[in-house]
């Protein structure tokens, strides 16, 4: 038997989804092993192994695919272990990184922290200011050389960084991307001093118009690089140890996976793999459902992150932010706040509000219920006090939940300075948490200029499928599907990603455009991402390429990222992609909103080139009666508005495909509760997916 | 009484409602001043047109929404009258505009035909007409001379634009696309507000709608007085100047804080400007908001009504802060508005100060002073274009009572603020940055240091010249950021011009200068105001304002002082000749013994000062005397300003010019 494997290893838990030939799923769980994060990951495995009665040697030894999702470079990056690293960049301009467009000090922060400015700061650097070295040249907007590169200037700063114990070093000059000779040339000088160190080049890793962004990201880059090569070496190590034969490919933030080598050089492309494998699951389950647009929400303990599928495609965020910096990087866009199942309840001083989040309890200590010491209550507690989780069966009922101690927690803190019944402030808490999800549902799919009615809502992650049946109400969804393995459903979604090689290039032009130039660009970065994805094994039949034209109108801020959908752009074309244009700039952005008269400016060509993996289909199961009755498990008091109700609890693994159950009713599963609220129902389909509707 | 959770609920959800209009407006005018200087607001108001909500951008313009609404209330409620359907719009800050430039667009929401709320948008444009290009009407003699007003007209009528006002106002614009597609956004901003705001009324019903509103705002103003309560009563004081045109004119502002109550009285600042630099009292009353927010509010809803309660403003009509008609204000947001809300946020880090609670709420002044560069000719590829230069905007921010400012860290009415890239000034515009930096000695030195601020230097590109460039700004006489508890205040705003230069053939020897004096041509420092050109070998400099220090420099950590000189925020001669601290080169260490000594004598020198009875003013003036400019202490110019009758603007330039150069001579 062959066997596809994936695991995202994330803060908390290795999540591993064992797919075989025949399109069975396995999914397993292990605790994350910060000191080193492989042991985790074989953790999972073996777990699974253990579930399908097979050693871990077995199953590894049978595996055709290893994908992997991995946390270690996000952890670098926030806890500042990465390499010692050098940045050259043209002389003046040495300070772009620090100034940070003088944004960085509110990058990817809340409003609520925007407006206490007396606690604002900009990143802790990760290349300080003397580390950072400004050679003299110069390139104009047209990539004509102002001034020569001067060789002599670059040799004294490369030394000065080797000096200072560099071991990696960026290389970032203005208008790079449109004339390269001058990095490519530094890194020559670099590894004639030194041949080991890590180098990355900005017009190489992100040949992007944005000095600023494209700075950032070559950096970071090349602070990971190091960090990300240890792991995964040590990583391999131990698979292989265990019998595993491929080469493991590894999830990008950009929803594909490529082989280790790209992994490596690449590993600022790893920041947000994980959530960016639960979009592309949403992807690859649309597709077996037969739906183009949908909403992806993932709520865990402490975040709550929202994607968007449009016809089919996970959208893109244009400049990304990682630890306050904006990059330029290819990353599927996952917009979070601070809410979750450990998220604090508690009361606003002087105004006597019930508040809740954004601090989370994190999984140390934790909400109170967990007895590891928390003290302040959380939502988590509040589903504990409503009878909505059941303290005997959280996570299977490995985990014991202290009911009495929540209950105690919410009554001191919440219900008795606001003079309310303990069930109305563990009520209050959840309602609260319920509506900050919906707002973030309404900002991503409506600040973007879709209407989430038009959409399909997925819930995954431990706490999803508890909330999803509020805020989807409250966004005016019609469908919620809660997927069959919603904890590790990125997981699920790694290991059905295709290998992906993107490339992209700013070269701005105005309009009219020259069709013979924008082929030259898209042949030469179809011809890199074919080679590579050629090197890569991936034979000519299983390539196919997505191309993509970054545009907008003159002296305007909004890009709008338009499918070029031939291979050969003439004239008839380009018309084509400007009606697009247009059409896209006013559904984004405002019926009339387009500013015609301004002109129109392409500035990013980008290719992603894909290689498609075979994988097994889904396995499919008849539907079978609807009753759900035996897998009913007891009848237990659940509190909602207007009081306690007598509501059926099923098991989730006893229920089949076609078992319909309308709410109220808690169905749970090992690994998650899934809260059916009175006015909606719950159905088992084909795949195992829980499908809820309004009734 | 509406219970504390549906009361929370509401609340953030009237924020991401008013948000969701504030990005509307920013989504559909797509232009780089809503966007990237967030130069505008949105906000949500009670039917007599209080604020209750207001977004996280300028926070003046969201109290210009109420008080155009408070007019619209007063005067027009009977004719034309007030009904579903309508929007209205405004440009004249008499009315509640924070100047011409700024728009306001606002809208009555009705729910079953009664009145139950406001909603608006307001965005700063770039040409509105006068006979000026862009916003600052050189040369006018009163508001007749600046914009053509707009005051509030009902334009939409029953949903419908009236295309006959609409081209009234358009009319007059040298950009009229783009006012024309801002409109555009504040009409969308007001309308999805509006649809919102009456799905939530739907939802929860009139009655807990009204009783949410009133709720919010007594609680904010119940949380506000409670902040105030908490800290000790007296009166701080702070006097800051708008150097313009020649002439200053004083800012004073006392600040009463008794028991919860904040009383600001504006009524000794100077008489007003004939034009540009004023503000009217409906900017001063958001001015001094704006100060009050970030300070005291930082955990307290941005409810300017509940706030507007506990605060009294006091102003004297035909003074710089509350100007009479006819006098102009077409600068107000840069010049009269801003240093209110500088002097007042100075009130508000002493009143902090004197707290043992509250002080490291502190932060001494952000910026006190915007540089703003216009440009307008032809670009590289032969069209039109004007726009603005605005690198200055990373100004630094003001020390804090336990660590430095941000370093080019913008200022304090717009945090989100951002600076574009050179990449995108650069294929946009025809220039060339020969450096954009952090600049040493620039940020006000202190225990803790004042952010540092930008400077940059560039020069014209592929055409022969530039024919527009009007470059203004408040605090190049004198600096606008002020030091706290004994820190000193930061550098002044600097811009010159070095003409016919050599820079292209220091390019063509492979030589980037990264210091104005490496280049050689003739200097010519502007000041305050000052229209002109970029010729094709013209290099141009400056530098923006830094932040405000805290505390003695004498007392800084001498580690400090060598971190900064080894970022290069501080000049190893600064550290010895302020902070008193010795640090060696090649490489960078301190000289502890050196240091002590050194800062005995800075201190017996400050000891000599005194006792030959020089001001400690005269040490502040000093300090922030900046290398090119050489900044002349003003203080015996302030005391009469009077606005000094306009020559012709040529010689003006010229005028200054020659004494400029006299007094770099001099140096």
């Amino acid at each position: 038997m062959n066997y596809s494997i994936a695991v995202d290893s994330g803060g908390t838990f290795a999540d591993c989804i064992v797919v075989d030939e025949q399109g069975h799923v396995t999914a397993a769980k292990a605790p994350s092993t910060p000191d080193d994060y492989s042991r985790g990951v074989l953790d999972s495995v073996e777990r699974a192994a253990k579930q399908l009665t097979m050693t871990l040697d077995d199953l590894l030894s049978q595996a055709t695919l290893f994908a992997h999702g991995t946390t270690v470079a996000t952890n670098a990056l926030l806890t500042r272990s990465g390499s010692r690293t050098g940045l050259i960049t043209t002389l003046g301009h040495e300070d772009a990184l620090i100034i940070g467009r003088t944004v960085q000090k509110v990058a990817g922060l809340t409003e609520g922290e925007i407006t206490y400015l007396a606690r604002l700061d900009k990143a802790d650097p990760i290349v300080p200011r003397p580390l950072i070295k400004g050679v003299t040249e110069r390139v104009d907007y047209k990539g004509a050389v102002i001034v020569p590169l001067n060789e002599k200037d670059a040799r004294r700063a490369i030394r000065e960084l080797l000096e200072e114990g560099c071991g990696a070093i960026a290389v970032s000059l203005l208008w790079s991307f449109l004339y390269p000779a001058h990095e490519r040339r530094i890194r020559e000088l670099i590894h004639e001093q030194a041949p080991d160190v890590f180098v990355s080049l900005s017009h190489e890793l992100a040949p992007v118009i944005k000095e600023y962004e494209r700075t950032a990201t070559t950096a970071i880059n090349a602070y990971l690089g190091q960090v990300a090569a240890r792991y995964l070496q040590s990583l391999i190590e131990r698979l292989k140890a265990h019998g595993l034969k491929p080469e493991p490919v590894i999830m990008q933030s950009s929803g594909g996976v490529v082989p280790v080598e790209q992994a490596q050089a690449r590993a600022v492309s790893l920041l947000s793999s994980g959530p960016a494998g639960g979009v592309m699951g949403a992807v690859e389950l649309g597709k077996a459902l037969g739906y183009r647009d949908l909403i992806t929400t993932d709520v865990g303990g402490t975040s709550f992150d929202v994607g968007l599928v449009v016809e089919g495609e996970p959208q893109f965020s244009l400049s990304p932010v990682f630890a306050k910096y904006h990059t330029v990087l290819p990353s599927i866009d996952i917009p979070s706040i601070g809410a979750g199942g450990g998220s604090i309840a508690w009361i606003e001083p002087g105004a006597g509000l019930l508040k809740v989040g954004p601090r989370s309890a994190g999984s140390v200590p934790g909400p109170v219920c967990y007895d590891q010491g928390g003290t302040e209550p959380t939502v988590t507690d509040a589903n504990v006090v409503l009878n909505r989780l059941n303290p005997d069966f959280f996570l299977g009922g490995s985990k014991k939940l202290h009911a009495d101690k929540a209950r105690a927690a919410i009554e001191e803190k919440i219900a008795q300075p606001l003079g309310i019944s303990v069930q109305e402030a563990a009520l209050g808490i959840i309602d609260i948490l319920d509506a900050k999800m919906a707002d973030l549902v309404r900002k991503v799919s409506i600040g973007r200029g879709y209407d989430p009615r038009d959409f399909v809502l997925l819930a995954f992650g431990g706490a999803g499928p508890m909330h999803v049946g509020a805020y989807a109400r409250d966004v005016g969804v019609r469908e919620i599907i809660i997927p069959a393995h919603a904890s590790e459903f990125s997981a699920w979604g790694i290991v059905g990603s295709d290998l992906m090689n993107l490339r992209q290039v700013s070269e701005p032009m105005i309009a009219p455009f020259d069709p013979a130039r924008l082929n030259e660009i898209y042949h030469g970065l179809e011809q890199e991402a074919r080679a590579t994805l050629a090197r890569e094994g991936i034979s000519n039949g299983n390539v196919s390429f997505l191309r993509y034209i970054d545009m907008r109108y003159r002296g305007q801020i909004h890009e709008v990222r338009v499918p070029v959908t031939t291979d050969e752009l003439g004239e008839q074309e380009l018309a084509k992609i400007h009606q697009t244009f247009e059409d896209t700039y006013n559904r984004k952005y405002g019926q009339g909103a387009a500013y015609r008269k301004a002109g129109i400016e392409a500035r990013t060509y980008q290719v992603r080139g894909i290689g498609k993996i075979p994988k097994p289909a889904w396995v499919k199961h008849e539907a079978g009666p609807a009753d759900a009755s035996p897998a009913l498990k007891e009848t237990r008091q659940v509190y909602f508005k207007g009081g306690w109700r007598a509501t059926p609890v099923y098991a989730r693994e006893q229920m089949r495909t076609g078992n319909c159950v309308n709410g109220p009713a808690l169905v749970e599963a090992v690994d998650t509760t899934v809260l059916v609220p009175p006015d909606m129902s719950l159905a088992i389909d084909g795949y195992g997916n829980m499908v809820m509707q309004g009734v | 009484m509406i219970d504390p959770i549906t009361l929370e609920i509401f609340r953030s959800r009237l924020a991401a409602i008013n948000d969701e209009a504030a990005t509307t407006l920013r989504l559909v005018s797509g232009s780089p001043v809503a966007n990237e200087a967030h130069d505008m607001n949105t906000a949500l108001m009670t039917p007599a047109g209080e604020a209750f909500a207001i977004g996280v951008y300028i926070s003046i313009h969201a109290m210009s929404l109420a008080s155009t609404v408070q007019t619209i209330v007063r005067e027009y409620a009977d004719n034309p009258g007030i009904s579903e359907g309508d929007i209205w719009m405004s440009n004249d800050p008499y009315v509640g505009a924070c100047h011409q430039m700024d728009v306001v667009v606002v809208a009555p929401i009705f729910f079953d035909g009664e009145l139950v709320a406001w909603t608006g948008g307001t965005c700063h444009q770039i040409d509105l007409g006068g006979p000026v290009e862009g916003q600052v009407q050189i040369g006018a003699k009163s508001i007749y001379g600046e914009q053509p007003l707009v005051t509030p007209i009902k334009f939409v009528e029953k949903g419908v634009v009236r295309k006959d006002l609409e081209w009234l106002f358009l009319r007059h614009s040298r950009l009229q696309n783009l006012a024309a597609l801002d409109l555009k956004a504040m009409i969308a901003a007001c309308n999805v507000a509006t649809e919102r705001l009456r799905e939530l009324i739907g939802r929860y019903g009139i009655e807990t709608y009204k009783d949410a509103v009133s709720s919010i705002i007594e609680t904010t103003e119940k949380q506000f007085r409670a902040r105030v309560r908490e800290l000790p009563d007296g009166t701080f004081r702070h006097r800051g100047y708008i150097d313009a045109d020649g002439a200053v004119y004083p800012v004073v502002v006392s600040m009463t804080k008794e028991d919860d109550h904040l009383t600001f009285d504006f009524s000794e600042s100077a008489p007003q400007a004939p034009a540009l630099v004023n503000c009217c009292r409906p900017a001063l009353e958001g001015a001094t908001i704006s100060a009050i927010l970030p300070y005291l509010c930082y955990d307290i809803p941005w409810c300017p009504a509940g706030i507007a309660r506990a605060v009294e403003i006091v102003s004297k009509p035909g003074t710089v802060v509350h100007a009479e008609w006819p006098a102009g204000v077409s600068k107000a947001t840069t010049t009269g508005s801003y240093m209110a809300t500088i002097s007042s946020s100075v009130c508000m880090s002493k009143l902090l100060a004197a707290s043992e609670t509250y002080r490291d709420h502190v932060m001494a002044t952000w910026m006190g002073g915007l540089f703003v560069e216009e440009l307008f000719g032809t670009d590289q590829r032969g069209n039109y274009f004007g726009g603005t230069i605005l690198d200055a905007m990373a100004g630094g921010s003001g020390a804090r009572s336990y660590k430095d400012g941000i370093d080019t860290g913008g200022f304090l009415d717009s945090p989100s603020s951002i600076i574009a890239n050179i990449e995108d000034y650069e294929f946009n515009y025809p220039v060339l940055y020969m450096y954009r930096r952090q600049q040493a000695d620039t940020g006000g030195a202190g225990k803790f240091r004042g952010g540092a601020t930008v400077s940059m230097m560039y020069m014209a590109h592929d055409v022969g010249m530039i024919p527009t460039k009007i470059m203004h700004a408040i605090g190049v006489e004198q600096p606008g950021s002020a030091g706290i508890a004994g820190g000193l205040p930061s550098c002044t705003n600097q811009f010159v011009l070095k003409r016919d230069s050599n820079i292209r053939a220091l390019l063509g020897r492979g030589i980037i200068p990264q210091e104005l004096s490496e280049v050689k041509g003739t200097l010519e420092v502007a000041t305050g105001i000052t229209p002109t050109y970029q010729g094709k070998n013209d290099v141009y400099h400056c530098i923006g304002m830094g932040g405000g220090g805290y505390g003695d420099p004498l007392t800084r950590d001498p580690e400090l002082v060598m971190r900064d000189v080894v970022n290069g925020l501080v000049t190893p001669k600064w550290a010895a000749k302020i902070y008193g601290v010795v640090v060696r080169a090649n490489p960078w260490r301190l000289d502890l013994a050196a240091t002590q000594k050194q800062r005995e004598a800075v201190y017996r020198e400050r000891q000599k000062n005194a006792e030959d009875g020089k001001s400690a003013a005269k040490d502040r003036g000093r300090t922030a005397k900046s290398k090119v400019s050489g900044a002349k202490r003003q203080s015996s110019r302030v005391k009469h300003a009077v606005a000094a009758p306009k020559k012709k603007l040529a010689i003006q330039v010229k005028t200054k010019q020659t004494k400029t150069k006299a007094r770099v001579k001099k140096a």
